[in-house]
C-alpha cells in the first residue's frame, strides 16, 4: 500500500508500478509544500529570486528523499510489512531511524549531483542528525496514526460486511424454506387430485366428499398458517399430518392405515414447521405409494432424555441398498443440524414390524423444548 | 361391433367417476374392466383385447406411461392424469389424448369424439411409442445424481447413512467398512462401485483400499519412509496415500 492511498482521493486508481511513481512524486511535492509553509516566516526573504530559491530546494530535496524512500521500500517491502505487524511503538521507532538514514542517503545522492548547491554541513552533523530525528519521528507518528485508524476502519467494514452477508443469507434461506413449503405442502399433483375424488363422490357418496373436502380445507388452513409462523408446535405439526394423511385416506382406501401417537405433554413443545411433512411424504411416496398392497404409515412421538424422538414408520418398499434420492430428507437433516447442532439429526432405519417384509423408519430428534404455556406459569 | 375399453386407475374413486361419466356420455362403450395397477392393466389388455385403454400416469408398479410403451399398435391410449406439467406439454394428440383430472364432461366428449372418428376410419393408434420417447425428452434433465445415502449394517440393525456423515471407506476382504463419528458400519457394495456413485468433489480415492471424505481431512504428513499420510479432523487416524494418488496432495 503507498502512503498516499491513505487519502481516500488516491484510492480510486488501481495499484501498479507507475502509479507508485507517480504517487511518490505527488506525495514528495506535498511534503515539500508542508516544509515551504512551515520555513517561510523563519527564512527572511527579500526578493521573489530568493522565494523562487526556496521552492526549488524544497522540492528538489523532498523528490530526492521521497524516491530514495520509494526505492528502499520497493527493496525492503517484505521486511517492512514484517515490521508492520509490530507493537505501534516499534513500528514508529522503526521508521524514525529508518527514515533519518534514507534521508543522509538522499542528502548523500543531493550532493553528488553536480550544480546543486549543497552545504556539507547538512551531511552526518549531529545537529543535522538531531533535526532530522525529530522531523523524522514527527512524520512517522503521523503516518503511523493515520495508517491505524485507516486499518481499524477497514476492519471495521470487513465486519461490517461478513455480518451483512451472513444476515442476507439467514434471510434468504428462510424465504427459501417458506416457498418451498408451500411447493411441497400443496403439491399440484396432491391438489388435483383431491379435487378429482371429491369430484367424483360428490353425487353417489355425498358424505364422503364432504368428509374429504373438510379434512382438504384443515389441511389447507393448517398449511397456510404454518407457512407465515416460523414456529408451530408438536400437536399442531400432528393434527397436520392426520389431515393430509386422512385426504390420502379416502384417495387410497384400504391401501393406506395410519396410526399416531403422541404423549399429552408434548403436544404443546414448540418445534419449527416443516419437519414433519418431508417424512410422511417420503413414506408415502417413495414407501407406500409404489407398493401395490399399500400399507401403515405411523406417527409417533417420545422423550429421551433431554431430547425429542419423533419417528415416521412405513411398512412400503423401503430403500434400496444404494441410492441418490432421499433429497427432501436431505434438506430435513441439514435443516435440523443449522438448527439444533448436534441434537438435530436424523436417521434412517430399516423398519420390520411384520418381520417379512422391511419399510422403512425415519427419526428426527431435536432438543426437548419447554412450552410457551409453561414457561408462563 | 362393440367398442371395448378397461381404465387403469389406483384411486377407485377416480376410475368409478370416470366410468360413470363414459357410461352416461358413451352408452355403447363397454367397460370390460377396471385396473387398480399398472400390473392389472397389462394383464387385462392381454386377456380382454380392449380398443381403448384409459390410463392414469402415476401409477404403483407399471406407471401408465411404461405400460403404454408394452402396448401392440392396436390399442388407443387416452392418458389422464391430475398433474404431469412435462409430460402434458409434450402430448401429441394425434398419438394419444390426454385428459386432465378433474375430467370435465366438455373435455371427455371431445376426447370421445376423437376417438370415434379413429374407430370409424379405422384408423391405427398413434405411435406411443414415438409419443413416450418425446415426453422422455422433455423430461426436466436430473442429471447422474450421486449417491446421498448408504445402506449399511450395525450389527442386527440397517440403517441408511448419508454420505457426507461417512469420515472414510476402507476395503476389508468381503465387506466395505465405513467410518463415522459413531463408529464403524459395514457394506457389502464393493469399493470401486461405491467410488463411481460418489461426489468426486467430495470424496478422494488415496488408496487401492481406501477412498477419504475431503471435507475431513485436516492435514497431510510424511512418515519416516517417505510415505504421504493423511490425518483426519477430530481423530487419530492416519490413512496411508499410495503414490499413484499423491499427486492429489502435491497443492496442499
Amino acid at each position: 500500500m503507498h502512503p498516499l492511498e491513505l487519502l481516500p482521493f488516491f484510492r480510486r486508481w488501481p495499484r501498479s508500478m507507475v502509479r507508485n511513481v507517480v504517487y511518490t512524486m505527488v506525495f514528495s511535492l506535498l511534503i515539500a509544500s508542508g516544509f515551504i509553509v512551515i520555513g517561510l516566516p523563519f527564512a527572511n526573504i527579500r526578493s521573489w529570486s530568493q522565494f523562487g530559491e526556496l521552492i526549488s530546494a524544497n522540492i528538489i530535496v523532498a523528490l530526492c528523499i521521497g524516491f530514495t524512500w520509494h526505492f528502499f521500500m520497493q527493496l525492503l517491502g517484505p521486511l517492512m510489512r514484517r515490521v508492520n505487524g509490530k507493537p505501534f511503538w516499534v513500528v514508529i521507532a522503526t521508521y524514525t531511524v529508518l527514515g533519518c538514514a534514507i534521508t543522509q542517503v538522499g542528502f548523500v545522492l543531493l550532493s553528488l549531483i553536480p550544480g546543486v548547491q549543497f552545504s556539507r554541513g547538512w551531511l552526518f552533523t549531529a545537529q543535522s542528525l538531531i533535526t532530522m530525528l525529530c522531523i523524522s519521528f514527527v512524520i512517522s507518528l503521523i503516518m503511523g496514526i493515520a495508517w491505524r485508524s485507516r486499518i481499524s476502519g477497514l476492519t471495521m467494514e470487513a465486519e461490517l460486511a461478513r455480518e451483512r452477508e451472513r444476515l442476507e443469507a439467514a434471510e434468504r434461506a428462510a424465504v427459501q424454506a417458506n416457498l418451498r413449503a408451500l411447493q411441497a405442502q400443496i403439491e399440484p399433483h396432491f391438489l388435483f387430485n383431491t379435487l378429482a375424488n371429491v369430484t367424483g363422490l360428490i353425487h353417489k357418496q355425498p358424505d364422503t366428499a364432504k368428509h374429504m373436502l373438510e379434512e382438504f380445507i384443515s389441511y389447507l388452513r393448517a398449511t397456510l398458517a404454518a407457512t407465515r409462523e416460523d414456529h408451530t408446535t408438536l400437536g399442531q405439526e400432528f393434527a397436520l399430518m392426520k389431515s393430509f394423511l386422512a385426504v390420502l385416506q379416502v384417495r387410497m382406501g384400504e391401501r393406506l392405515q395410519v396410526s399416531f401417537d403422541l404423549p399429552d405433554q408434548l403436544s404443546s413443545m414448540p418445534m419449527p414447521q416443516m419437519l414433519l411433512q418431508p417424512l410422511v411424504e417420503n413414506a408415502i411416496k417413495h414407501g407406500l405409494e409404489p407398493y401395490i398392497d399399500g400399507g401403515e404409515i405411523s406417527l409417533s412421538a417420545r422423550m429421551e432424555g433431554p431430547l425429542v424422538a419423533i419417528t415416521v414408520a412405513d411398512t412400503g418398499v423401503g430403500f434400496g441398498n444404494t441410492t441418490s434420492g432421499g433429497l427432501g430428507l436431505q434438506n430435513v437433516r441439514e435443516r435440523l443440524a443449522k438448527l439444533f447442532g448436534e441434537a438435530g439429526r436424523l436417521t434412517i432405519e430399516d423398519n420390520a414390524p411384520r418381520g417379512t417384509r422391511s419399510g422403512t423408519r425415519v427419526t428426527i430428534t431435536l432438543p426437548l423444548q419447554e412450552s410457551k404455556t409453561q414457561e408462563a406459569k | 361391433m362393440t367398442v371395448t375399453a378397461i381404465i387403469a386407475d389406483d384411486e377407485i374413486h377416480l376410475a368409478n367417476y370416470l366410468h360413470e361419466r363414459l357410461a352416461e356420455l358413451w352408452p355403447e362403450l363397454e367397460i370390460a374392466g377396471i385396473a387398480k395397477n399398472g400390473a392389472e392393466a397389462i394383464r387385462l389388455i392381454d386377456d380382454i383385447g380392449p380398443n381403448i385403454v384409459f390410463l392414469d400416469i402415476r401409477m404403483p408398479g407399471l406407471t401408465g406411461l411404461e405400460v403404454a410403451a408394452r402396448l401392440d399398435r392396436n390399442t388407443h391410449v387416452v392418458f389422464v392424469t391430475a398433474f404431469d406439467q412435462y409430460a402434458v406439454e409434450a402430448f401429441d394428440r394425434d398419438a394419444a389424448d390426454y385428459l386432465l383430472k378433474p375430467v370435465t364432461d366438455d373435455r371427455l366428449q371431445r376426447a370421445i369424439d376423437r376417438l370415434k372418428k379413429k374407430l370409424a376410419n379405422a384408423e391405427a393408434p398413434g405411435d406411443v411409442g414415438a409419443l413416450l420417447g418425446k415426453i422422455a425428452a422433455s423430461l426436466p434433465k436430473t442429471g447422474a445424481s450421486h449417491l446421498r445415502w448408504i445402506r449399511a449394517s450395525v450389527g442386527e440393525v440397517t440403517r441408511q447413512v448419508a454420505v457426507d456423515e461417512v469420515h472414510y471407506f476402507q476395503a476389508q476382504d468381503k465387506y466395505v467398512s465405513v467410518y463415522t463419528a459413531e463408529g464403524e458400519l459395514l457394506i457389502r457394495t464393493p469399493l470401486s462401485e461405491l467410488g463411481a456413485q460418489l461426489n468426486p468433489d467430495d470424496f478422494w480415492q488415496i488408496h487401492r483400499s481406501t477412498i477419504v471424505n475431503v471435507h475431513r481431512i485436516a492435514a497431510t504428513t510424511r512418515n519416516a519412509m517417505g510415505h504421504t499420510l493423511v490425518r483426519l479432523k477430530d481423530s487419530k487416524v492416519e490413512l496411508p496415500v499410495s503414490r499413484a494418488f499423491a499427486h492429489l496432495f502435491k497443492q496442499m
